[in-house]
Parts: structure tokens; C-alpha cells; sequence
């Protein structure tokens, strides 16, 4: 566990006074604040530092212990466990609500101050919703292609989901009351699941719509001819027009990726043709190029 | 036409001890849309979590009515702007592996 200098966090020196510390910690919370920084892992990040720092500096009795203790932060441990009997006495205090999980404070402050007492503490108790939480699915393209059911854990709790067909790379959806418990009260919060879709085929997937390059013979994109492609459910056979040049391009409708919450309906599968040009010949075929060459082809 | 369930602004601003005025001034300032039906006012349930973080905004940062607007906006703004980034880096993945 490390020492937080608080007065760091805050940009201030140990003298800083009441007012500047007020000061100081509305400008921060303003930069931070998680609801201003939509998406902002390092910004929600900062904010539970400056308000942990906050938390303590603005509360005459935790600074002062801190300054006395802070350092030394086992010591302080040891206060804490002398002084335990007293305040298992005293009545707790209130917990205000933080919003948008910020009131998790780091070990330091856990080990200096024990329970939390939140954000803007002091300030009148608020019955409020609890916070949400958010969690990662990692699932992998061929998982998603049907539609299915899986169960996830989250604080412990059993979660059984039915995860759409066709769900998106980093799309994100709310099960309601899944979250954090309700504050003085309020109701539960909302669990957010974002899912990482892996790619684990040769398709290139861009909504709905599946690519791939196929490489397909010299002779048959000359001569014509019939070739068997992999597509997510299954070979299909597909006629090579004589004559097919490089990068063609083919659409094979509704063999592409099912859509969101359309049950029945795809996206088109794109194949792109490349002529393989052989780079080693037997020495029969040579003869036969040869021959073509003459021919003027 | 919003589908699903609505709020009493009474009965909503009691449970989250928010004034009822608070809410109305949002509304008037175009971030909150209401209803009114039977004598009442209702928010619609999506419109929930807007409701709770301008109350956020306004309790933890002091933010009057005329700056939750432009906060408002602003993030509806940043949130396009990020949906947009998404498809297009998609896209330039895609294009990656097409070409």
C-alpha cells in the first residue's frame, strides 16, 4: 500500500487553507467529474483520487490525523485499532451519494479512516439510485453468429443473459437494476456490459457485411469454372465466369452476418478474387504456356 | 410517441429528495422532455439517468440551469463525435483487411 500525499492530488502545499482547499478541489472536480468525461477511464480515475483527497483534507479531525499520521501509515493503523472500541460507539456517519462509482477510495484511505463516508460528505443525505456498474464480455465472432444464452458473474452474482445474434464489437447493453445497491433507500443500479467481439475466422466483419479474398486458379479464372467457398454456415458452390479477373469482386446476398434483433435476416458476404499466378511451373505446363505464347495470348 | 413506462415528477422528486422546480427549469431549458397527462407530469423512464446526472452536475459542481444546458450539448456533441470515430475506425479496419 502507498502513501497518498493528498496535498499533491490537490496541487496544494500543507498550509493550504480551508477556502483554498474548497477552491481547488471545485476546479479539479470540475475537469474530472466522470458525468464531463463520458468514456475517460484516467479522467473517473483522477476524480476518485481528488475526491478521496477531498474527503480527508476538508474534514478538520481526518486532516488532522493525517498530517499527524499520514506518513506513517501503519502507525496510524494502530491508532485506529486503540481508538476502535470508542468508536464502534459513536453512531456512523452518513453516506451521501457519490454518483457514477466514485466512492470506492484507495487502501490508504481504508487503512487511515476505515469505512467510507463518500462524496461531498457533510452535505445533506440523499436518497439516490446506486451506482452502475460496467462490465467486458469477450465473445468471439462465431459465438455471436446465433443467438444463445450465457452466464456471467458479476459481485458475486449469477447473471443469465440471452446475447443476441449480430451483436456489435464494443456495443454495450444496460440490464436494469443489476448494479450497485440504492443509497438510503433508492433503487439499484444498472449493470452495463460492453462486448469485445474477437475475430476468430478469415472473414473481415464491417456491420452486417462479411469479407473475404479467395484465391482461385489461374485456368479457372480463364476457362471458367465451379469452386467451393466457406461462408459461416456451411460451403457454397460458386460458378467462375471464364474470363474472371483479378479483384473481382462478388456479392453473395444474405450469407453475411445475422442482423441485431432481425432473427431471419443477414448481412451479404463479399468475396474478393485473386488470380494466383503460378510462380513455379513443371515443365510440362511451361511447355503448354509456351505454346500459348505463340498463339499470340 | 415514447413506448414504456413514466415517472410522476412528484413522486420521482420525493424519492430522490430533488425539488420539483429543479426539474422543471430542465425541462424548460430543453434537457428533459415531460408529459403531461391526468393532471400530472411524467418523465419517461429512459429519460431517468439524464435526469439524475444534471442533479449530479448540479449538487457536486454547482452547475446552474444555463451550464447543464451548455453541458448538455456539449456532450451530446462529444458522444456523436465518439459514435462516429467508432464506425469509422471499423471501417478502416475492414478496408484494411479488404485491400
Amino acid at each position: 500500500m502507498e502513501f497518498i500525499d493528498y496535498y499533491k492530488v490537490l496541487g496544494l502545499t500543507k498550509n493550504a487553507s480551508v477556502s483554498d482547499i474548497k477552491k481547488q478541489y471545485r476546479k479539479l472536480a470540475r475537469k474530472y467529474h466522470p458525468d464531463l468525461n463520458p468514456n475517460d477511464a484516467e479522467a473517473e480515475k483522477k476524480f476518485k483520487q481528488i475526491n478521496e483527497a477531498n474527503e480527508v483534507l476538508s474534514d478538520p479531525e481526518k486532516r488532522k490525523k493525517y498530517d499527524q499520521y499520514g506518513k506513517d501509515w501503519q502507525q496510524a493503523e494502530e491508532f485506529e485499532k486503540a481508538r476502535s472500541a470508542r468508536r464502534r460507539q459513536r453512531s456512523s456517519e452518513g453516506y451521501t451519494y457519490s454518483g457514477g462509482g466514485t466512492a470506492d477510495f484507495s487502501d490508504f484511505f481504508e487503512a487511515m479512516f476505515g469505512g467510507q463516508t463518500g462524496f461531498g460528505s457533510g452535505r445533506q443525505q440523499v436518497q439516490f439510485r446506486g451506482q452502475d456498474y460496467n462490465a467486458k464480455l469477450r465473445l468471439s465472432l462465431t459465438d455471436v453468429y446465433t443467438t444463445h444464452k450465457r452466464t456471467i458473474t458479476v459481485n458475486d452474482k449469477n447473471i443469465r443473459l440471452t446475447i443476441p445474434a449480430g451483436v456489435e464489437d464494443g456495443q454495450t447493453i444496460k440490464i436494469k437494476g443489476y448494479g450497485g445497491p440504492g443509497i438510503q433507500g433508492g433503487p439499484p443500479g444498472d449493470l452495463y456490459i460492453t462486448f469485445s467481439i474477437v475475430n476468430n475466422t478469415a472473414f473481415k466483419r464491417d456491420g452486417v457485411n462479411l469479407y473475404k479474398t479467395i484465391q482461385i486458379p489461374l485456368t479457372k479464372a480463364v476457362l471458367g469454372d465451379t469452386v467451393f467457398v466457406d461462408t459461416l454456415n456451411g460451403k457454397v458452390k460458386l460458378k467462375i465466369q471464364a474470363g474472371t479477373k483479378n479483384s473481382t469482386r462478388v456479392r453473395l446476398k444474405g450469407k453475411g452476418f445475422p442482423k441485431y434483433k432481425k432473427e431471419g435476416e443477414f448481412g451479404d458476404l463479399l468475396l474478393n478474387y485473386e488470380v494466383d499466378i503460378p510462380t513455379t511451373l513443371t515443365e510440362e505446363q511451361k511447355q503448354l504456356f509456351e505454346a500459348l505464347r505463340k498463339t499470340n495470348l | 410517441m415514447h413506448s414504456g413506462k413514466f415517472i410522476s415528477i412528484k413522486t420521482l422528486c420525493k424519492i430522490h429528495k430533488v425539488e420539483e422546480s429543479f426539474v422543471y427549469t430542465l425541462h424548460e431549458y430543453d434537457i428533459l422532455e415531460l408529459r403531461q397527462e391526468r393532471e400530472e407530469t411524467w418523465l419517461h423512464e429512459d429519460t431517468l439517468p439524464l435526469l439524475e446526472k444534471m442533479v449530479r452536475l448540479n449538487r457536486d459542481l454547482n452547475i446552474n440551469p444555463e451550464g447543464l444546458q451548455a453541458v448538455h450539448v456539449l456532450l451530446q456533441r462529444v458522444h456523436g463525435l465518439q459514435q462516429e470515430l467508432l464506425t469509422v475506425k471499423r471501417k478502416l479496419d475492414a478496408l484494411d483487411m479488404y485491400f
